[in-house]
């Protein structure tokens, strides 16, 4: 039987090492399921889910934070986060420079937390925008063409749908510039 | 920010703009700082967004927060984070590879005749498959350090040395690795970890054993795994005792890597 979830990140933050390897027991099946179905390994899958616990675990020591959502569901955001991440990069360096960049994981996972939080903040404005504005937004950022979306959401012409993009994604940035947070994110 | 402007940046950077017309805006660009702020921002909210350029991010080496959490993740808080997590991750990979095996002998011990059993078990239970059973469960690339690199030539080194490791050219990560022990000022001592497994797989074990050594001997958080390896190339060479040995001092301070495993390892070899 799975424990309470705020457990879970207690137990990890102060490096229980049996809660880590129910942790792994739960959790790591499913997001080895969801790697190995989007062009990953085992090992890749063992890599992410890896990264994601010392993700959460540095994050939290830096700054305390609540998750929303169940510790299941936050745990697989990261991951899936984190290998949508190495599928791009991997694709950019086979078409770029063949060669592997040795970073550390340290430098990575720093770089990560900043990119977690920062799609933590989009996500959350996204929502705040009208449900039009937020499903249009949300095929545009799915690299969904202006052909498709123009289908979708009934627009005349090309250009119809271009200002309206245009014009969700000015509130968008208008709603993210007034946060707090991304001031923070931006020093 | 006006919205033709607005409409300018969207187009700047969706390519939408004419050649003409991308030049007198990047000159615009160059004079105009707001505008270069603005525009930042949108590629910066593009590249949150946008599955396919996720992650090249702006997020240069300079922001305060980056700097804030490399420096914890560095930190001995940071790496004795990194140190439980992993060894928990190799616990959990321990018992289900275990599990595994265990499943597999079961299966082959309950379709098999007596005389089978037999040969089975003094086959699998005989001491010198016991240890080599043990160094392949054990040993794992994962286990071996990320390094950081620096522009510098000797970096250069290090990093086709790592690389040569993994593509298994063993003897040419050796020559990289020579040369950045000859060029440093300070050698980075998980280096030795890289390099006394390169020894070991070309069949210079003494090498092995000495860099391991010199791992275990520097003063690095992580100078405990020159033990932990040093105990796995023993098991690897059939070297049960001597293993014993390494193990024993492994287990004396739980903090030293691979306490547990040590641990288990030397029950099974009793």
């Amino acid at each position: 039987m799975h424990i309470e979830d705020p457990d879970y990140l207690e137990g990890l933050i102060k490096g229980d090492k049996e809660i880590i390897i129910q942790i792994y027991e739960f959790f790591f099946p499913k997001v080895n399921g969801f790697i190995k179905s989007n062009k990953g390994t085992r090992d890749d899958s063992e890599d992410i889910f890896h990264n994601a616990l010392f993700q959460i675990t540095l994050r939290y020591k830096k700054e305390k934070f609540e998750i929303n959502t169940s510790f299941e569901a936050y745990l697989f955001t990261v991951c899936k986060n984190l290998w949508r991440k190495e599928l791009n990069f991997s694709k950019k360096r086979v078409r770029k420079n063949p060669e592997i960049e040795l970073v550390s994981i340290e430098s990575v996972t720093a770089k990560s937390i900043l990119e977690q939080q920062r799609w933590e903040l989009f996500d959350e404005k996204l929502e705040e925008l009208s449900p039009n504005c937020r499903d249009l937004l949300k095929e545009y950022f799915k690299q969904k063409s202006y052909e498709e979306i123009i289908e979708n959401f009934g627009y005349a012409n090309e250009n119809t749908a271009f200002q309206r993009v245009f014009k969700c994604k000015a509130k968008l940035i208008k709603l993210i510039k007034e946060d707090n947070r991304f001031k923070k994110l931006m020093q | 920010m006006n919205s033709k402007t607005q409409d300018q940046i969207e187009k700047y950077l969706t390519g939408a703009l004419s050649i003409e017309e991308t030049k007198i805006f990047e000159l615009k660009l160059k004079e105009d700082f707001e505008l270069a702020e603005e525009v930042k921002l949108y590629k910066y909210v593009n590249n949150g967004l946008d599955e396919e350029s996720w992650f090249d991010t702006d997020i240069d080496k300079d922001n305060l927060q980056y700097q804030r959490i490399l420096n914890l993740a560095n930190s001995g808080e940071g790496q004795k984070l990194q140190n439980d997590l992993l060894e928990a991750k190799e616990s959990y990979f321990t018992k289900q590879r275990l599990k595994k095996q265990r499943t597999r002998i079961y299966v082959a011990i309950s379709s098999a005749a007596a005389a089978v059993i037999f040969l089975l078990m003094t086959t699998v239970l005989s001491p010198s498959q016991s240890s080599d059973e043990l160094f392949v469960t054990h040993f794992t690339n994962n286990d071996m350090p990320s390094l950081v690199s620096r522009s510098s030539n000797n970096a250069n080194n290090l990093s086709k040395g790592i690389q040569a490791y993994h593509n298994k050219d063993y003897q040419e990560s050796i020559n990289y690795f020579e040369n950045y022990f000859a060029e440093s000022n300070e050698i980075n001592p998980l280096v030795y970890s890289y390099s006394g497994w390169a020894y070991a797989y070309t069949g210079d074990e003494d090498q092995a054993f000495k860099d391991f050594d010199k791992l275990a001997n520097s003063d690095h958080l992580d100078s405990s795994k020159g033990l932990w390896f040093n105990a796995l190339l023993h098991l690897k060479l059939n070297e049960t005792e001597e293993a014993k040995s390494t193990l024993k001092k492994i287990v004396v301070d739980e903090n030293n890597f691979k306490f547990a495993e040590a641990k288990e390892m030397l029950a099974d070899l009793k």
